[in-house]
């Protein structure tokens, strides 16, 4: 090679001058060449599987590609999230791997707190020494992971610190559905299925398909209402499944335990609940019937400002309809995380199905078949070390079940010094999980934070070393599944940026740096062989090649009648000591919420949250197109209730100023009749900090602006929506 | 200048060492550049190629050292610092793809990488047999510059031509972007001075050797 100028630094053959003097190829010939071959109806197209990475619904999808480039992608027909759709995240989050925000280096942490590019060996070097260090001082169970999940991430992200013999890896279930999880490990250990396609009544409490959207799921509730599914909606805002319920209630936000107590007592009291499953399947019915015989609806409608009637009638509704019904086992809302009675409040649901006999029938819930991955045994897989410690926050949550943990408690550890070195995976705690200010001031105090991302997030500005993940679109990841389908992402775009690494290099080689290489001995390739071994040829052939495949079952498990439980008895036990150790009762209680807006003060509030279908929590908000929809429809502003609005003087779109304990924060009204007069309402996309992301910088507002740092005391919840806001309009 | 020639290895040195200063820092070829005699040399060749006064190339003598201008490249142009960057890549200036074939939600936006004008430069190079060093995407500022270069000195004016209507010219999309960067970050100033200076010679082309 020669260089052909003085200061030319490309490097050219001889030919190069030869060439140019011919001269090149113009750019309009180049596109006609290219858009022609791109378009004709034999070019060649390469079409690859991966599963959407735009939340944790992971929808088959299809990467079709042309000379490289991202030609279009759709949802696979096949996966049973997706069926064919995918929403506007799914096609928004793909187009990522080339946005021109994406992390393409290392970053290092300088002392002014700008951050500089550095090598791959330096980072992991260096955060070899600091892991290293911690461990030699603070023990291995000083250091913790947190992680979002992923296929890939949640594997590599737990035996990572497993391998060092800690037991803190957590994920974001605090800030989504900790309190749910912790009700169901100490009732019917799993969350079974629910019948739609059978089902003549279901009850939705604070959960809406049509908002937190999986697209299958959302077209076969829309069939189901056509076939004659009666949905009860409670909710304080009519949300955007409302418009298929024949009944919205809009309950006051934090007393849906008091609701379902009362609906438990309407079915006790008129013996309207299912004798037979009651008395094969459950223990401590009379302890229960005593403990809910004074939640009225009459009692019920205080707390609730539901009508007494209201709660009576949808409780004898639910019970003609029963074994058809349930109440819906929901996300996040009411009792996902939500409240300081969450907990007890997702056991009321467990509870009521019981009363209405759902548990193994047509129309009900029940346990469906899954997928059986084969075990990682062999010299490659070494075996992990026997954990040093308890996982952190397991001594004050005795309840929470130790596959997710309270990753709100691990700040808290961070504050009093138990917990020195984080690590976190394609997760945004700073303005995810708790109030933002206080969890990033804790993140401030660690020895070691190192945030593995695609972009700088909140919570990679707190970061001594943040690390650049390959997009999800440009990998091959670990097998996960969804019923009785498996899939495994496989690459489906060239890699973008040379200096990023995908989530299995990265940690495979951080191992290494940390002295855990050891147990890091194998690929992705290696994990995906091994965990689809005991599949038929054909099964593991069609997922390797299409990355999608249908697992069969020798049995398939059908509603018997039988609940088949997969806890110790087969049993629901309504009354159960096991509910002492974590500070609840042995029976079923009602436990008010930690905060409650003063009707007498005109400006007080409650301010909650909720979902919109085109966003995905904060991971959505450096998207132009998505954020385009939200400026085009106006999708930040605040909701507030039409009276409470005019008692204050403000009008669609006023600006005004919402105040708490916490924080101070300007928002643009949005005055509707959809939503309860005691709470305002925004969705929980908004409110971004982070300077490097701009798409969504200055839109809204984010709730946890507004929420104190706290845990609900019985699972470790973020207790999202347990704040206090006063309103008022800000003069023009 | 004595012949046509002559000429065009002078509007060529003015643009490799163009694309020379815009390259990632390299302490050896940043401190050959910015030596007094090669900075008195550009300034002269530029005055003399494109009748710009002496004068009004000033800025030039305060050329930041290596280590501030190393931290300030960084800061100001890799692509890891999303919106307080102004990266110097193409792409990011321009719709990803003009192919109307392309629905993809990016496919008519600009703010993405690896578009039409990457695809583009990386199939120039491949026909002349170019190259491209790892760290780069064919669509960066230095390195269009650089082949701009070399075009000069052997390809047709119709070649040269082409690239410079076609890949020169988002320079002032780049100029916005760094202006508000700067602002943000609170220095950068010679770099939109560069940088101006640049889209002067890119304009003055056309103007005197582009009819």
């Amino acid at each position: 090679m020669t260089k052909l100028t003085r200061r030319g630094f490309l490097k050219a053959s001889t030919a190069t001058a030869a060439v140019a003097t011919l001269g090149t190829l113009s750019y309009q010939d180049w596109q006609k060449q290219a858009y022609a071959s791109e378009g004709e109806a034999d070019a060649e197209v390469q079409i690859s599987s991966s599963t959407c990475n735009a939340c944790s619904n992971k929808c088959g999808l299809e990467v079709f590609t042309k000379n490289g480039k991202l030609w279009k992608i759709k949802g696979s027909n096949i996966h049973p999230n997706s069926l064919g759709t995918l929403c506007a995240r799914g096609h928004g989050f793909a187009t990522n791997a080339y946005n021109d925000a994406r992390l393409t280096s290392p970053l290092k942490k300088n002392e002014d707190g700008t951050f500089s590019e550095i090598s791959w060996e330096q980072a992991y070097q260096e955060i070899g020494e600091k892991v290293k260090k911690i461990i030699a001082e603070d023990g291995p169970q000083a250091l913790a992971i947190t992680q979002d999940p992923r296929p890939s991430g949640k594997f590599y992200s737990k035996r990572f610190m497993n391998a060092f013999g800690s037991q803190n890896v957590y994920t974001h279930h605090a800030a989504c559905n900790l309190s749910k999880l912790t009700a169901y490990a100490h009732t019917i250990k799993k969350e079974p299925k629910c019948d739609f396609n059978n089902a003549d009544a279901v009850m939705f409490i604070g959960r809406s398909f049509g908002d937190g959207i999986k697209p299958s799921a959302m077209k076969n509730l829309a069939n189901n209402v056509k076939r004659g599914l009666h949905i009860i909606m409670v909710d304080p805002r009519f949300n955007a499944t409302a418009h298929m319920a024949k009944d919205w209630l809009a309950i006051r936000p934090g007393t849906d335990l008091a609701l379902i107590l009362a609906m438990s007592n309407v079915l006790v009291t008129e013996e309207l609940y299912d004798k037979d499953f009651i008395e094969n399947y459950t223990t401590g019915f009379d302890e229960f019937a005593e403990a809910v015989k004074d939640y009225t609806p009459e009692w019920a409608a205080e707390i609730t400002t539901l009508p007494a009637s209201k709660i009576k009638e949808v409780a004898e509704f639910m019970a003609e309809k029963a074994p058809k019904a349930f109440i819906e086992p929901s996300w996040r809302a009411a009792f996902g995380c939500s409240y300081y009675n969450s907990t007890e409040t997702a056991r009321a649901t467990i509870l009521f199905n019981a009363l209405l006999g759902c548990y193994g029938k047509k129309g009900g819930m029940y346990y469906g078949d899954g997928v059986k991955f084969g075990k990682l045994e062999g010299p490659k897989f070494k075996k992990l070390p026997e954990p040093v410690a308890p996982q952190y926050g397991s001594d004050r949550f005795p309840l929470t079940p130790t596959g997710s943990g309270s990753s709100v408690v691990v700040a808290e550890g961070i504050e009093k010094g138990d917990i020195k070195g984080l690590f976190y995976y394609q997760s945004n705690p700073v303005i995810g999980y708790t109030n933002a200010e206080d969890f990033g001031k804790r993140l401030d105090m660690a020895d070691l934070v190192v945030v593995i991302d695609v972009q700088m997030s909140e919570t990679a500005m707190h970061a001594h070393y943040v690390l650049p993940d390959t997009t999800y679109i440009e990998r091959m990841e670990v097998p996960s599944s969804t019923g009785t389908v498996a899939d495994v992402r496989l690459q489906g775009i060239p890699k973008v940026h040379e200096n990023t690494r995908p989530v299995d290099q990265i940690f495979t080689e951080l191992a290494e740096a940390c002295g855990i290489g050891e147990y890091f001995t194998f690929t992705v390739q290696d994990v995906i062989d091994a965990q689809i071994a005991p599949f038929p040829d054909e099964v593991k052939e069609k997922l390797l090649k299409e990355g999608i495949a249908k697992v069969p079952v020798e049995n398939p498990k059908k509603p018997d009648g039988d609940p088949h439980f997969p806890n110790d008895d087969n049993k629901i036990h309504f009354a159960d000591d096991v509910w002492l150790e974590g500070g609840l009762g042995r029976n079923i209680q009602w436990i008010e919420p930690k905060y409650m807006p003063n009707p007498d003060n005109i400006d007080e509030f409650r301010l909650i949250a909720g979902k919109q279908s085109i966003h995905s929590h904060t991971m959505t908000t450096n998207i132009p197109h998505l954020i385009q929809i939200t400026k085009d429809y106006d999708l930040d502003r605040v909701w507030i209730n039409t009276k409470r609005a005019e008692a204050l003087g403000i009008k669609e779109g006023d600006k005004i100023e919402i105040s708490s304990e916490v924080s101070t924060t300007p928002a643009i009204a949005h005055v509707t009749e959809r939503l309860h007069p005691d709470c305002i309402w925004t969705a929980s996309h908004y409110g971004t900090k982070s300077p490097y992301l701009t798409e969504g910088a200055g839109l809204g507002i984010s709730s946890m602006d507004h929420t104190p740092f706290h845990m609900e005391p019985f699972s470790g919840s973020n207790m999202s929506q347990e704040n206090l806001v006063h309103v008022k309009k800000m003069e023009a | 200048m004595n012949n046509a020639n002559d000429l065009n290895l002078s509007r060529s040195e003015v643009f490799h060492t163009l694309a020379a200063f815009w390259l990632k820092p390299e302490q050896e070829s940043y401190i050959e550049i910015t030596s007094l005699e090669s900075l008195y040399h550009f300034i002269n060749l530029i005055s003399e190629t494109y009748h710009i006064s002496v004068d009004s190339l000033d800025f030039l003598k305060s050329f930041p050292t290596f280590e501030e201008h190393a931290k300030n490249y960084e800061q100001l142009f890799s692509l890891s610092f999303g919106k307080l960057a102004a990266p110097l890549v193409e792409s990011v200036y321009k719709k990803w793809t003009e192919n109307p074939e392309i629905n993809t939600p990016q496919a008519h936006q600009t703010g993405y990488v690896k578009g039409d004008s990457y695809s583009y430069m990386k199939a120039l190079l491949h026909q002349l047999e170019i190259e491209l060093p790892d760290e780069y995407q064919a669509d960066e500022l230095p390195i269009i510059l650089d082949v701009y270069a070399l075009l000069i000195e052997y390809a047709p004016v119709s070649s040269i031509k082409n690239l410079s209507e076609n890949h020169l010219d988002w320079l002032d999309e780049l100029s916005s972007r760094l202006a508000r960067v700067v602002t943000k970050r609170g220095f950068g100033e010679f770099y939109l001075d560069f940088l101006a200076l640049t889209q002067s010679l890119v304009e003055l082309e056309h103007r005197l050797y582009l009819p």
